[in-house]
This record gives structure tokens, C-alpha cells and sequence, in this order.
């Protein structure tokens, strides 16, 4: 395969098994530049779990991960040279609980870029204001709602300046009055050609923000395409049936 | 003689006693809290030798007696050709042994920690070192205040065992006092006010910096 500049993750026959249970089976993904791309299908189909290969937090069994066309070491100092370039986001938050908003979003550049202080402040209040939560600033993260918190999450990752984002279903874990603030922002990261790998349950989104669907189950790719192809006409029996119960779900 | 006039006579040999008690519980102490952070570091390292080690180390020391240790060190290393001073044999016997309990206090408080804190540290570029002072630590430090302090106190009382190895401490003096006196109830009693006393300020002390941790936020 030639190199691919434009190429910013890469997945090759990537497989993971825990014990005799087979999440990822063979997977073939390629994310390029300025691309936002959602993920979506059944729980448990390993959509997260293939997030997660993509920044080092699980290891493929076999197959091979790629960022910026360098595979991903398996040294842990490189590793986390590498991790620098991916902003993650996850399903419940992870916001440090012992630091505040404004701490949370500028722990990054310090500890890891070693930016000056100031610096690493301002950058982190304009951050806050992107996400529109400058008044939140000094609030501890036990005192934010569920969107609130990860939207300073979603600033905490952009803090590294990453190339791309990676984000685990990360409006699951909030109320359903709280999950538009948080579309709403990766929405306006999306305008501005952030390149995103989006694991997602919510179709409406995924049909409006993506680029391209990728419909998975049970470890593999099913089938994928731009939204309008893959939601309006799916041409897998499988895809079908999953985007019939999402609809009209199995248990009305 | 009263009780109070045998106070008013011997409260001053043993408060030199209860000194020395103090002496041997703090550098057991910190022995024990250099040690345990080391052990707690090598049960959770990635490196199974460290691990093995760490294992290998809490298991013996919690599952023997102290004044079995105590006795090794002191009477057992001579033989080897190392003689020791009571004094340091017993804080190296105290602080080996509260080793193994500290770093059992420090594993579980680290492991109480939610697992995606690392991932998130790590997720931002940071290396385990970093993650673990700058994110890990931090949290965990005042889960760990409460059982260290209960170490604490478990030290300072399980120091009256190095009066074995003649060691002049408070029990130690208790031990004297009541065969120069004939009055074993007094001179016994008096030496568990002196540990009460000194529990108690343990106990009072940690209760404000508890309090004033959580004020912190």
C-alpha cells in the first residue's frame, strides 16, 4: 500500500480477543485528514474497543495500528509521545475530580508540554470559553452537570492541540436533556475540519456531523459509506435490521 | 504510698521512658513509610521480579510475629557478624515490619482509585510516573490518612515489645520500676496512661488534619 499522507489513523486486520472471546475480527479503517467519521452499531459490537486501539489503551491481538502513518509503539515513553497527537474523550468523563475545570484543561500542556504557566492558563480559558463554560472555570467537577463536565473534558483533550479526536460514545452516560450542549460543541469542532473518530449512539447525529458511517457488529465492519447512502438505502440485511430496532425499538 | 505520691515520684522516669517510646515509633516510622512506598510501588509495577518481590515481602512480614523479627535481627544477625545497637535494632525491626502494612494501606488505596483517571492521565501524552504523582497520588493520599494513622497507633503500642531486647522505653521502665518498688499494678498502670496519653494525641491530631484536608476540597 503506497504511503498515504493524508492518512491520519490507520487500522490493518486488526483483531482482539479476551481469552475466547473474539471483539475485533479483522478490521480494515482508515480515518484521513480533516474527516469525521462515526462509528455505530449494536452493543458490544467492539466499536469502543476499536477506539481504544487507536490510543494505545488496548492492544490488538494481531494487525497493525497506525497514527501519522508511524505505527503505534510499544514503548510506553513513545507511547505516550504518540498520545499527545490524540484527544480522547470518554463515555464517563474521567475529569480529574481533585482539580478544577480550568485545572483539568490546562494539566495537559503543563505536566506533558511543559508550557509555561501563563501560557498553559490563558489557553485553557479560551478553551473554556469554546465550550462556553469560561464561568465554570474554578468549579470543582463535582459541582458540573453531566454536560458540563464533558465539555470540559472535550476542552482538556483539545488543550494538547491533538490532530485528531477520538470520542467514546460521549453523550451515553448524560441525561437527555444535557446530551445537545455536548453535540453542539462537537459540532462546531467538526466545522472547523477537526478530524474525529466518533463511536456513537445517536443516529440523528451521526446522519448530520459524519462524513462517512461505519456500521459494525459482532467484531467486524458490516458495511460503510456516507450517511445518506448507509441510513437512507443499507444494503446489508444486518445493517437494516440494527437501523429497524433503532428506530422502532424491539421492546415497544 | 499513694498512688499520686507514686506519680509525683516516677512520673518523671517514666515520661523519659515514654521519650524514648516516641523515638523508636517515628523512625520506625518512617522507615516503614519509605519502605511501604517502595514495596506498594514494586506490588504495582509492571516488572514481575518487583512484584514477585513485593508479594514475597508483605507475606512474610505480616504473617510472622514482630517479636519474632525483633529477636532475629537483634540476637539472629550477630551470628551472621552483624551486632546492632538495641536501639537500632529495634526502629530497623519496627519500621521492616510496619514496611509490610504501609505497603499494603498504599496498594489498596491506589487501586481504589478509578481505573479510567489512569487512562484519561495517560490519554493526554502523560507517562506513568507523571500520572501517578500528578493524578493518582493526589487522590488517594486522604483515603490513606486514616489507615496510616491506625499504623501509627499500632506502632507506638507494638514498641513496648523491643523492652525485650533491653531497650529502655516505657515499658521497659514500667518493668524496672516495678520490681525496684514491689508495686507492679501502679507502675503498669501508670505506663498505659503514658501510651494512652500518647494514642490519644495521635488520634486528636489526625482527626484536624483530616478535617482540614476535606475543607481543601
Amino acid at each position: 500500500m503506497p504511503m498515504d499522507e493524508s492518512v491520519v489513523l490507520r487500522g490493518r486486520a486488526v483483531s482482539k480477543s479476551f481469552g475466547q472471546l473474539v471483539v475485533l475480527d479483522g478490521i480494515d479503517i482508515a480515518v484521513e485528514k480533516g474527516e469525521v467519521v462515526a462509528i455505530i452499531g449494536p452493543s458490544g459490537s467492539g466499536k469502543s474497543t476499536l477506539l481504544r486501539c487507536f490510543n494505545g489503551l488496548e492492544t490488538p491481538t494481531s494487525g497493525t495500528i497506525e497514527v501519522a502513518g508511524q505505527p503505534l509503539s510499544r514503548n510506553r515513553r513513545e507511547l505516550a509521545k504518540q498520545r499527545e497527537h490524540l484527544g480522547m474523550v470518554f463515555q464517563r468523563f474521567h475529569l480529574f475530580p481533585h482539580l478544577t475545570a480550568l485545572q483539568n484543561v490546562m494539566e495537559g500542556p503543563l505536566t506533558v508540554k511543559k508550557m509555561d504557566r501563563r501560557q498553559a492558563m490563558d489557553r485553557a480559558y479560551m478553551l473554556l470559553e469554546k465550550v462556553g463554560l469560561r464561568d465554570k472555570a474554578n468549579a470543582y467537577p463535582s459541582k458540573l452537570s453531566g454536560g458540563q463536565q464533558q465539555r470540559v473534558a472535550i476542552a482538556r483533550a483539545l488543550a494538547m492541540e491533538p490532530a485528531v479526536m477520538l470520542l467514546d460514545e460521549p453523550t451515553s452516560a448524560l441525561d437527555p436533556e444535557l446530551v445537545g450542549e455536548v453535540l453542539q460543541v462537537i459540532q462546531g469542532l467538526a466545522s472547523e475540519g477537526m478530524t474525529m473518530l466518533l463511536v456513537t449512539h445517536e443516529m440523528a447525529f451521526a446522519r448530520h456531523v459524519a462524513d462517512r458511517v461505519i456500521f459494525m457488529a459482532d467484531g467486524k465492519i458490516v458495511e460503510e459509506g456516507p450517511p445518506e447512502a448507509l441510513f437512507d438505502r443499507p444494503q446489508s440485511p444486518r445493517t437494516q435490521q440494527f437501523l429497524q430496532n433503532v428506530a422502532r425499538p424491539a421492546h415497544m | 504510698m499513694n498512688f499520686f505520691q507514686f506519680l509525683s515520684k516516677y512520673a518523671g522516669t517514666f515520661a523519659q521512658g515514654a521519650l524514648v517510646t516516641v523515638e523508636l515509633t517515628l523512625c520506625g516510622l518512617i522507615i516503614g513509610l519509605i519502605l511501604g512506598v517502595l514495596v506498594s510501588l514494586m506490588n504495582l509495577s509492571h516488572i514481575w521480579p518487583f512484584r514477585w518481590f513485593a508479594r514475597l515481602y508483605t507475606w512474610v512480614v505480616r504473617g510472622t510475629p514482630l517479636l519474632v523479627q525483633l529477636f532475629i535481627v537483634y540476637y539472629g544477625l550477630p551470628q551472621v557478624g552483624l551486632q546492632l545497637t538495641p536501639f537500632l535494632s529495634a526502629i530497623i525491626a519496627l519500621g521492616l515490619n510496619s514496611a509490610g502494612y504501609v505497603a499494603e494501606i498504599i496498594r489498596a488505596g491506589i487501586q481504589s482509585i478509578d481505573p479510567g483517571q489512569m487512562e484519561a492521565a495517560e490519554s493526554l501524552g502523560m507517562r506513568y510516573g507523571q500520572a501517578m504523582r500528578r493524578i493518582i497520588f493526589p487522590q488517594a493520599y486522604r483515603r490513606l490518612l486514616p489507615p496510616i494513622v491506625n499504623e501509627f497507633v499500632a506502632l507506638l503500642k507494638d514498641s513496648s515489645l523491643v523492652s525485650t531486647i533491653s531497650m529502655t522505653e516505657l515499658m521497659r521502665i514500667g518493668q524496672t520500676v516495678s520490681s525496684s518498688t514491689f508495686m507492679p499494678m501502679q507502675s503498669y498502670i501508670t505506663a498505659a496512661l503514658f501510651y494512652l496519653a500518647m494514642t490519644s494525641i495521635i488520634v486528636f491530631f489526625s482527626g484536624k488534619l483530616e478535617r482540614w484536608l476535606e475543607v481543601r476540597g
